[in-house]
């Protein structure tokens, strides 16, 4: 077993941060607030200059990392070093296609894996752009659902991800929202049964920034939250590591609560 | 050297093309794709989109002899007339084709991207012609380059939408429009302005604008006696090349796509993807894009905006790697004295994208027999242009 395959056993949170924004030391900060915080799964973002599933949080973090800078082996080397620093969470980057392309995909897959992580989410590859490619072989690499995805899609998307599905709450980019969109949880108990019947576990994410978010979701069958945005809104607004960890405290407490 | 294939696989020209998209958008592609197929196989939509094309648009659009043009290249010249099609560009065939399309599947709001204002003119016309909203996406320094434009979108009723995200140009428009699409997919069409994007994109596209090599096939046969023997068109996403090349691809013709040079391929400053790119993905297509060694995409240049785009369709990086056509590029400068050339040779000014096929034609005249027809696909006209003409000319670029 991977350490990412048992990592929703209990349902749990997924944390994104972009990589190595606004710098490595204090992305390696935030990085350890949100571990200290108790996440199940940490995910990295590789800056790509067209994050087409971005909304403006992402996209202004992402366009700050690139004008300092800032390039995919910037990220494998922070990667290597959290993994010093966290023997056991598992890691996750999330990038776009273009970046994988470019670096090739056994390379990837390789200098990855060597720095530590475990998986892979190209936003922008479905698992049938994933079949046309050599393919990563190592990294688990995670595939996405949507609510625009059909009962019969989804029980092929979830038979191709590995480590856990990812479910798109909501039609839209990323980004913080102040409510849950009621549809978020309609899909949740939609892919809930498919999920458990092939045993995958399922985070949700895209939209999801509160404690009470959490919770909402989790009650409805979800293995996990995924939080990106709210995370990355504290590192613009404020700067704050110790807001950041409040934050993920608040969402690990809002899925604990839901006792599942 | 193999044979190019008639339609995608999967989505895929062999190697190239395929639908990288977020996963929301996968059902929406398909079922586009699947209406495109249906449309096509309709004999009433056919018809109905004929009538467009016919009674507002102005098609056929002439093949014209250029006698002057032919006599100083040595070979018998022909332009293929777009840029006398309602709009002033083939940009006309796609955008009527596509909001018809739109229309029959229900969807009530076009969305577009535009770089220098032309595809967004047009998608404006056609929401304006069949009754549908259209939103485009313009980033915010296209949008202080491009005023009249911007006006005439809105003259014609669409709202026109700041991007500011990026380098705050077309490649993020296309951006923003894709995230747009996402949110609202089930009501909105995106009406791509090129042979570019995800699957059905590039061959839905090419299928509306293969009308030019269509007509243009059956004019030189009846008034030459004969296919051409080359076809020659400017290549931007690529979809006047495509729609030239299409109904030739299996004839004896030489093609020939001409890229954008810039300031020359062997500097950074260009918007040649197939001749100086390298191999990626952007827009939801694997195909030639210009991009650093970390794969991050670059800004193109031109002097011509309706070639400044990153990448290229992925059906022409095929017909590269078949060698079904040969691509090279032109520059700025050879793209104005071009232009010059045709106003003082034949009496017409062409826009500045398909000046650059122009500029091949004058550079590589040798290349053809004194009988040979060459047809050149000119694009659209060139009064969008005439404010950069007159800068560039003024700065005394050319004499
Ligand atoms: C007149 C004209 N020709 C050519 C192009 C380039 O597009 P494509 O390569 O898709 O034909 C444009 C784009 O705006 C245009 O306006």
């Amino acid at each position: 077993m991977t350490r990412l395959e048992g990592a929703l056993d209990e349902p749990g949170l997924v944390a994104y941060l972009v990589g190595d924004h606004p710098d490595r030391e204090r992305f390696l900060a935030y990085a350890d607030a949100l571990v200290d915080a108790g996440v199940s799964v940490l995910e990295v973002g590789i800056p790509f200059s067209d994050p087409i599933a971005d909304g403006p949080t992402i996209q202004t973090a992402v366009t700050e990392a690139l004008a300092e800078g800032v390039r995919p082996p910037d990220v494998i080397e922070a990667i290597a070093e959290l993994r010093d620093r966290h023997p056991h969470v598992p890691i996750v980057p999330m990038t776009y296609t273009n970046i994988v392309h470019r670096i090739g995909y056994d390379r990837f897959d390789q200098r990855l894996t060597e720095a530590g992580a475990d998986g892979a989410i190209l936003a922008d590859q479905p698992p049938e752009a994933a079949r046309h490619s050599t393919g990563l072989d190592e990294l688990d690499q995670v595939f996405l659902a949507s609510p625009a995805t059909d009962d019969e899609r989804l029980a092929t998307v979830t038979r191709s991800t590995r480590g856990f599905l990812y479910v798109v709450g909501l039609f839209g980019t990323t980004g913080a929202r102040e409510r849950l969109d009621p549809r978020t949880v309609e899909l949740v108990e939609r892919v809930a049964p498919i999920a458990d019947d092939q045993g995958t576990p399922f985070a949700v994410g895209f939209g999801v920034s509160r404690g009470d978010h959490a919770r909402h979701l989790v009650e409805a069958g979800a293995d996990g939250v995924v939080v990106g945005s709210a995370f990355v809104d504290e590192i613009l607004d404020r700067e704050d590591p110790k807001a950041v960890g409040d934050l993920a405290r608040e969402l690990v407490a809002g899925i604990e609560d839901a006792g599942k | 050297m193999s044979d190019p294939v008639d339609e995608p696989k999967d989505g895929y020209f062999l190697h190239h093309g395929g639908r990288y998209v977020p996963e929301t958008l996968w059902a929406a592609l398909e079922e586009l794709g699947q209406a495109h197929d249906e449309a096509m196989a309709d004999r009433a939509f056919r018809e109905e989109l004929e009538g467009i094309f016919a009674e507002y648009g102005g098609r056929p659009t002439p093949l014209t002899h250029a006698p002057g043009l032919s006599e100083e290249i040595g070979a018998e010249v022909y332009l293929k007339r777009e840029d006398l099609v309602h709009g002033g560009a083939h940009k006309f065939n796609n955008v009527m084709a596509q909001a018809l399309l739109a229309r029959r599947m229900g969807k009530s709001e076009m969305i577009a991207e535009t770089g220098a204002g032309q595809h967004g003119v047009a998608t404006a016309m056609a929401g304006a012609a069949l009754d549908l909203d259209v939103t485009v996406y313009m980033g915010a320094k296209d949008i202080q380059r491009q005023q009249l434009n911007v006006f005439r979108m809105r003259l014609m009723g669409a709202d026109v939408e700041p991007v500011e995200a990026g380098a705050a140009t077309l490649k993020d428009a296309v951006n923003e429009a894709m995230r747009t699409w996402v949110a609202d997919v089930d009501d909105v069409h995106y009406c791509l302005g090129s042979v570019v994007g995800p699957d059905p994109y590039p061959r839905m596209v090419r299928d509306y604008q293969a009308v030019i090599g269509r007509e243009l096939r059956e004019q030189s046969l009846e008034q030459t006696g004969r296919i051409p023997d080359a076809a020659i068109a400017c290549v931007g996403g690529g979809s006047n090349a495509m729609g030239t090349f299409y109904p030739l691809r299996h004839d004896d013709t030489r093609l020939i796509g001409v890229e954008a040079g810039g300031e020359g391929t062997d500097t950074d400053e260009h918007a040649a993807s197939l001749v100086a790119g390298e191999e990626g993905v952007l827009h939801g297509a694997l195909s030639y894009l210009l991009q650093d060694e970390d794969g991050q995409v670059t800004e193109p240049h031109s002097v011509s905006a309706g070639l400044d785009y990153p990448a290229v369709g992925p059906e022409h990086a095929h017909y590269k790697d078949t060698g079904r056509a040969e691509y090279v590029a032109a520059t700025d400068e050879a793209a104005l004295a071009a232009t010059r050339w045709l106003c003082e040779t034949e009496g017409i000014l062409p826009a500045l994208e398909p000046a650059h096929a122009l500029a091949y034609l004058r550079e590589a005249g040798d290349e053809f027999a004194e009988d040979d027809v060459v047809a050149l696909t000119l694009s659209g006209r060139g009064d969008k242009d005439v404010h950069t003409l007159r800068d560039e000319m003024d700065m005394g670029e050319i004499a």
